[in-house]
């Protein structure tokens, strides 16, 4: 197992490569903006006593970085067996001795890795950031709740359906660009799915409809792509 | 020496049927081999050959019938066919961004009877460097590898797949004597589908001659170069005689001279068709079994 591991890793080096990008990305903006704003005549104003500017904005990375894994996580989903058939190195592995149970645990260990690893990393700096803003003599802003909550759980969902959609689409052909452009699409699909039956049944509730359809639809559909496409790769005799 | 510990045949196909949409690649085909004989597959493009062996090693479904390697059906036990049969395929797909000691590293830890001295043996025999990348291996050492992957688990039975397509001279003569090696000291079952007749009468013990996912022969190829004559006569008036060669293979008539090639033959073949009305001087000819192939294939075409 452990030489698989290794192999799925080092297969996926691109994407590993493209996820770390994406994930110092924002920090990077957020970096480069202090830097400028440091070199400004004078500071901006944004209300005292108020949390630090670097504070604020190393939080508003943290959660676009976290909105940015979708992509990778994405990307792993499409190429997760669509790659190997690209490359043909499917064929090869088909006359290995080497189950596709094993090959499909390998597969799941590097996603959820990558999704542990990104999510932890910026849950951390939340976290720091927090504390810092704690002993930071300033307003701490009163933070409920759902203002955390809220777009987390929409990064999860929406995460999970990317993921899912693209996992299926990876299982069926041997596109892993094909897989991955359906793992994108599929969260506005279903937006505009919702937003259309919200419109016919009670254009009145709408917002709510859409929101709470969203949020009820996304697991759903998540668990029902990936079991499908799991199933299908599962029973599949041929590479 | 043989590991093979079942009495019954190293491969079975049994009904071996293919159908990709209205198209039959691989027809009713049947076949066993020996355990410790070498069988080499041949036929033309199209023929089936690869078709049957990914039916063989379990990547591909029959529509009908069954393929079983050392008593192990390919479709029910892929995994412990593929344990203890050694597989070296036409397009070698080894992950190109290995290092050829990653790719042994990485077999290795898939087999149970894997033979680090095997492994040694084989890399040293081919000159292979365990530091260069795959991508940079020449088609010629990619085929080596396949087969010191193949070999190093010490399998019971070795699958060739026209592993030699495309291959120069000189590394042809290289892989032949790496499976010649094997044959020798493991007394393996070897079955090797190819274009290249020279490789067969090299290698093999057995022959199989397929066509449209037909066997159209199954044979020792001994016996099938003594059995099998090309008869040459000449007619008197260009007519062919009322009575025809039993087990004709394939014919031409050019003129007043009758080309024949027979199937068990026998020198009563010959009186019986010296004493045929009309046929002046008969002849005949021994045939290699590069000619014994196309004269099959064209008797198969000319009735199709």
């Amino acid at each position: 197992m452990k030489w698989l591991l290794w192999r799925e890793y080092r297969l996926n080096r691109l994407i590993r490569i493209v996820g770390a990008v994406l994930l110092v990305l924002p920090y990077v903006f957020v970096l480069i903006g202090l830097v400028a704003l440091s070199w400004a005549s004078e500071p901006p104003s944004i209300g005292v006593p108020s949390p630090p500017p670097a504070i604020v904005a190393f939080g508003g990375a943290a959660f676009y970085s976290i909105f940015l894994s979708l992509l990778t996580l994405t990307f792993l989903g499409g190429n997760a067996f669509a790659g190997e058939r690209a490359d043909r190195s499917a064929e090869y592995l088909a006359y290995l001795p080497l189950s596709r149970l094993r090959r499909l645990a390998a597969k799941l260990a590097l996603a959820l890795g990558t999704a542990v690893s990104i999510w932890g990393f910026n849950i951390l700096v939340l976290l720091v950031l927090y504390f810092v803003l704690l002993v930071t003599p300033s307003e701490v802003p009163s933070v409920r709740p759902d203002d955390v909550l809220g777009p987390a759980g929409l990064f999860v969902v929406t995460g999970l359906v990317m993921f899912s959609v693209a996992w299926l689409v990876s299982s069926l052909q041997s596109s892993p660009a094909f897989a991955v452009c359906s793992g994108l699409i599929s969260p506005w699909l279903l937006v505009i799915g919702l937003q259309a039956a919200a419109w016919i049944y009670d254009p009145l509730r709408f917002g709510l409809i859409v929101a709470v359809g969203y949020a009820v639809t996304c697991p759903v559909l998540a668990v029902v792509c990936f079991s499908i496409g799991t199933w299908y790769y599962l029973r599949r005799v041929e590479p | 020496m043989t590991t093979t510990t079942e009495t019954g045949p190293a491969i079975e196909l049994v009904g071996l049927t293919k159908r990709f949409g209205r198209a039959t690649a691989v027809d009713r085909l049947s076949l066993s081999v020996t355990p410790g004989s070498t069988f080499g597959l041949i036929g033309p493009n199209g023929a089936g050959k690869t078709t049957t062996i990914k039916m063989l090693m379990g990547v591909l479904t029959p529509t009908a019938g069954q393929a079983r390697a050392l008593g192990i059906d390919a479709l029910a036990e892929p995994l412990r066919l593929r344990q203890r049969v050694g597989y070296v395929p036409e397009s070698h797909h080894v992950d190109r961004w290995m290092r050829v000691a990653e790719v042994v590293g990485f077999c290795r830890s898939l087999y149970g009877s894997w033979n680090d001295q095997t492994c040694r043996e084989m890399l040293d025999l081919f000159e292979l460097d365990e530091r260069k990348k795959v991508r940079h291996l020449s088609k010629g050492m990619l085929v080596k590898l396949s087969l010191v992957l193949a070999v190093s688990h010490e399998p019971e039975v070795l699958v060739l797949d026209e592993p030699m397509a495309g291959l120069d001279p000189l590394a042809r003569e290289e892989f032949l004597d790496g499976v010649l090696r094997t044959i020798c000291e493991r007394g393996q079952t070897v079955l090797f589908s190819t274009h290249s007749l020279d490789d067969v009468q090299r290698l093999a013990d057995t022959v199989g001659i397929l066509y449209g996912g037909r066997l159209l022969v199954h044979r020792n190829i001994e016996e099938l170069l003594a059995t099998t004559k090309r008869i040459r006569a000449t007619l008197t008036d260009g007519r062919l005689p009322d009575r025809l060669p039993p087990s004709m293979i394939w014919q031409r008539v050019e003129g007043r001279e009758w080309l024949v090639t027979v199937g068990e033959f026998t020198e009563e073949t010959v009186r019986q068709l010296r004493a045929e009305e009309g046929v002046e001087h008969v002849e005949v000819i021994d045939l290699g079994l590069e000619e014994l192939f196309k004269d099959f294939i064209r008797g198969q075409r000319a009735v199709s």
